[in-house]
């Protein structure tokens, strides 16, 4: 009787498990191998498909009320119909949410669902799904179809498209995006000038000069316009610390770093792992919240609540992109000028100077998002096309500036000035970065015309800012944003790193609001070493250690790209 | 030798229950503050909250948020959709509820044991979200309001505590009902039912706030559906567009900057409904909480 019990129990699991295993409409090609091979391209000689083909794009939403879904937006209604004449490509867009686009893009990779193309900035899951078998291998069809593609390769370029290509394996499984040099990620340092007008200072120069100016503002904070209760932030920085201080930790770093070394410690992009720039920029840093030089409640508040602090014109000096004091999103000038009067103003600065008594940062990532295929896509082609569609200086200039006549009109020298808001059509607002979220490839505002419509566009872009004040901070981001390195292409992925950006960010940020607010000055040293040795232990150092491997491998014994056999 | 007055405590009254009550008055503030503290910047003006001077009173009182709020047709749509939902899915999951667990309390059942087990079972682990999400797919509701709904439908741990109750009641009201021709479905109607109204309360009420916080599902299942994106959806890609910072475009916006007073009327009205609920509930609440406890 126990026995017949325990078989139709085992029975019964059986055929449970039998039923689960039952497939549907799955795709076939769930975890198969990622070399589709097109023999022929189905294209005529105008380089448009014979018959129709159709792809899917994922498009990041972010859910807001500005414009509804983008899927069904004007932009995507206009894209459709542009790629249907030129490349006969029937496209349906796939939403993807923009915050939470990683986690919900690996869900539908390991259930098949995934677009035909999608966009990410999380390179270690497209790695992740590649192992699994999840994704194309984009170097042959780049090699095969790379004729086909002139735009991408005129507007990426071949370094990065290749940036994340494996030489020993020769794999490629994401198409990396370009972050333009001119766009978000030169920062600089930003300080009141009617506040040093007031007080009667000059613009600092060095990093005496603005902790004195940042002393004086403390001091003499009930004569500033802005001041809140008499007191005011003369330095803000948000929880996001080591971003709102990067000139101050590039400062630190070597001037003459090494290629080499600079691979070896590239994995966070926070610069984190050149420990003695990181402990000398966070020294600098302690001292300054233990004299009420820096926001005090930088790791306990939210981003948004300094930058209504900034809009106040309670803030006396910050470090942020070189636009973020003009974008119409911000609003720092704009607003701070109804709150704290008329002739407050921000004025770029880079005081902080390296061992050469230099201002120099690293040229900033010209990365931009991730590209990759899905293994379940049966039109690579269709879908390159498409990226290429999207990356020609026509549909960019449409994608970034709206519609001549609509969203904007074109200056004497071919550049975009920009109409107001209000009067955009409703379904084609400009969301976004240069509206990255319908083609996050390409970050940052960009075109190749010549250089005088692209000062002229930068300048008419801003509603109530002066041109000369943009072209200032350009300038100065621009001179400062000099040194340069060559991508360590030809190194193997690192094993080291998977899984481990999350971990480190965390303790990173733990480390950094513990020893920069949490620390006295007498106990800096002493936390700072004990917390980062901590960090080098939960993987750090491991990641470290594996790339200076991964470098002798690829390059030999010299601290040089140039100097590799 | 001195003689120390000894303090009386009446009986009802020890220091143990002095050091609970400050406890509870303590975790009670901690619990409230915050509410208060999202309704007063509710109600406060722009520029006062983004001077921080708003803590659990409001400054510089304005209302209009919450008529920007009432006014968002979409918002609105959402807050009574989710209630929609809600209501549904109390009811169905009540519904499946009892069905599951009535007949479990027939020993007379045949495979009671293995059926049991079969849904035991599954509460020792779980798939997790990609095999959830294939299924959905296979089944259709990718995409689709259902998704909202028809998951819901049967918690196996409520089953087991509606299965736990009904074996509370005294048989002999069973049998008493069976000597005068009741069938089952007459004595879960009329006996089992009417005596399990704690019980529906509870699981009732925990169904309901589980779906009405609920967005996990909406994240990851309705992508492509906006529109019937149940409230807590709302609330946190407003939440997420207001806190990311992301680098805004010269030539537009590139989050819209819902206001802080505005967000937090938001949150305000998505918790207005369940709080109205909870009150006429809450006597049940007590009851039920030891529900399925071994009865002496």
């Amino acid at each position: 009787m126990r026995k017949t019990k325990f078989v139709g129990m085992f029975a019964a699991l059986g055929l449970m498990l039998a039923a689960c295993g039952q497939g549907t409409d799955a795709p076939t090609e769930q975890a198969g191998s990622g070399e589709a091979v097109v023999s022929e391209t189905g294209l005529d000689e105008n380089g448009r498909f014979i018959e129709a083909r159709t792809i899917t794009v994922g498009v990041w939403d972010r859910g807001n009320d500005i414009m509804g879904p983008i899927a069904e937006s004007g932009w995507a209604e206009w894209i459709q119909a542009e790629i249907l004449e030129r490349h006969n490509i029937i496209v349906e867009f796939d939403t993807v949410p923009r915050w939470d686009e990683g986690s919900v893009q690996s869900t539908a990779l390991a259930a098949g669902t995934a677009a035909d193309v999608g966009f990410t900035f999380n390179n270690g899951m497209v790695q992740t799904m590649a192992g699994m078998g999840g994704m194309h291998n984009l170097h042959p069809l780049l090699q095969q179809y790379r004729d086909l593609l002139p735009n991408l390769f005129d507007l990426v370029g071949e370094e990065l498209l290749y940036w994340n290509f494996d030489a020993t394996t020769e794999e490629l499984w994401s198409l990396t995006g370009r972050r333009t040099l001119d766009g978000v990620n030169m920062t600089n340092t930003f300080i009141r000038q009617d506040w040093l007008e007031i007080l009667e200072l000059d613009v600092p120069s060095n990093l005496e000069e603005f902790e004195a100016a940042l002393i004086a503002f403390r001091d003499n904070a009930d004569i500033l316009p802005g001041n809140i209760d008499g007191s005011v932030v003369p330095f803000f920085a948000d929880s996001d610390v080591a971003w709102g201080t990067r000139n101050l930790i590039d400062s630190f770093i070597d001037p003459d770093i090494t290629e080499r070394e600079w691979f070896i410690r590239d994995f966070d992009d926070r610069r984190f792992m050149h420990e003695d720039a990181v402990r000398e920029a966070t020294r600098v840093l302690n001292r300054w919240f233990n004299e009420d030089l820096m926001w005090n409640d930088f790791a306990l508040e939210e981003a948004s609540v300094g930058q209504d602090l900034i809009r106040l014109g309670n803030v006396g000096s910050f470090t942020g992109n070189w636009n973020a004091p003009f974008s119409n999103g911000t609003r720092f000038t704009t607003d701070m000028r109804l709150n704290a009067g008329e002739d407050a103003d921000w004025i770029p600065v880079a005081p902080f100077l390296n061992s050469n008594g230099e201002a120099r940062s690293m040229q900033p990532e010209r990365t931009g998002a991730f590209a990759f295929l899905p293994a379940t896509n049966t039109e690579p082609l269709a879908t390159l096309l498409y990226i290429d569609f999207m990356s020609s200086p026509e549909v960019q200039n449409v994608i970034q500036f709206g519609l001549e006549g609509v969203h904007n009109d074109r200056t004497p020298n071919g550049g975009f000035a920009m109409r107001p808001q209000a009067e955009w059509p409703e379904d084609m607002q400009i969301v976004g970065t240069m509206n990255s979220d319908i083609f996050p490839f390409i970050l940052g505002i960009h075109f190749d015309h010549n250089e005088q419509a692209w000062l002229e566009t930068i300048a008419a872009s801003f509603e109530g800012i002066r041109p000369e004040q943009v072209d200032a901070s350009l300038e100065l981001a621009n001179s400062t944003h000099t040194l340069v390195l060559q991508n360590a292409s030809e190194t193997r992925a690192i094993s080291a790193e998977e899984g481990m950006s999350e971990p480190l960010n965390d303790a990173r940020q733990v480390l950094l609001h513990a020893v920069i607010g949490g620390t006295s000055v007498a106990d800096f040293e002493a936390t700072f070493n004990s917390m980062y040795q901590n960090y080098l232990n939960l993987g750090a150092q491991r990641i470290m250690d594996e790339r200076a491997e991964a470098w002798v491998e690829a390059y030999g014994d010299v601290d040089w790209i140039a100097d590799a056999e | 030798m001195s003689k120390k007055r000894k303090k009386h405590y009446t009986k009802a009254t020890t220091p143990g229950d002095i050091v609970i009550v400050i406890l509870m008055v303590i975790l009670a503030l901690l619990c409230i503050l915050p509410v208060l503290n999202v309704l007063a910047n509710a109600l406060s003006s722009p520029e006062a909250i983004m001077r921080r001077e708003v803590t659990i009173f409001p400054v510089e009182l304005q209302t209009q948020a919450f008529a920007s709020i009432i006014g968002d047709s979409r918002f609105m749509f959402s807050l009574g959709w989710t209630a929609l939902i809600t209501v549904i899915v109390v009811i169905l999951n009540l519904v499946m509820t009892v069905l599951a667990a009535y007949p479990l309390t027939y020993n007379s059942l045949k495979g009671r044991k293995i059926i049991s087990f079969y849904m035991i079972f599954t509460m020792l682990f779980g798939a997790g979200l990609i095999p959830t999400f294939m299924l959905f797919r296979d089944l259709g509701l990718l995409n689709n309001p259902l998704v909202l709904i028809l998951p819901g439908m049967l918690g196996v741990f409520n089953m087991i505590l509606m299965r736990n109750f009904f074996l509370g009641i005294p048989e002999s009201l069973k049998e008493s009902a069976e000597i005068d021709g009741a069938g089952p479905m007459t004595i879960l109607w009329k006996i089992y039912i009417p005596l399990s109204l704690p019980s529906f309360a509870t699981i009732g009420l925990f169904v309901a706030v589980g779906r009405w916080n609920g967005f996990q599902d909406a994240l990851f299942f309705l992508t492509a559906a906006p529109d019937w994106h149940p409230i807590q959806m709302l609330l946190y890609n407003i939440t997420q567009n207001a806190t990311q910072v992301d680098v805004a475009s010269p030539g537009g916006v590139s989050v819209q900057q819902w206001g802080a007073a505005i967000r937090n009327a938001a949150i305000v009205v998505a918790m207005v409904p369940i709080l109205c609920v909870y009150p006429f509930i809450q006597k049940y609440f007590v009851k039920g909480a030891t529900l399925g406890a071994v009865k002496g």
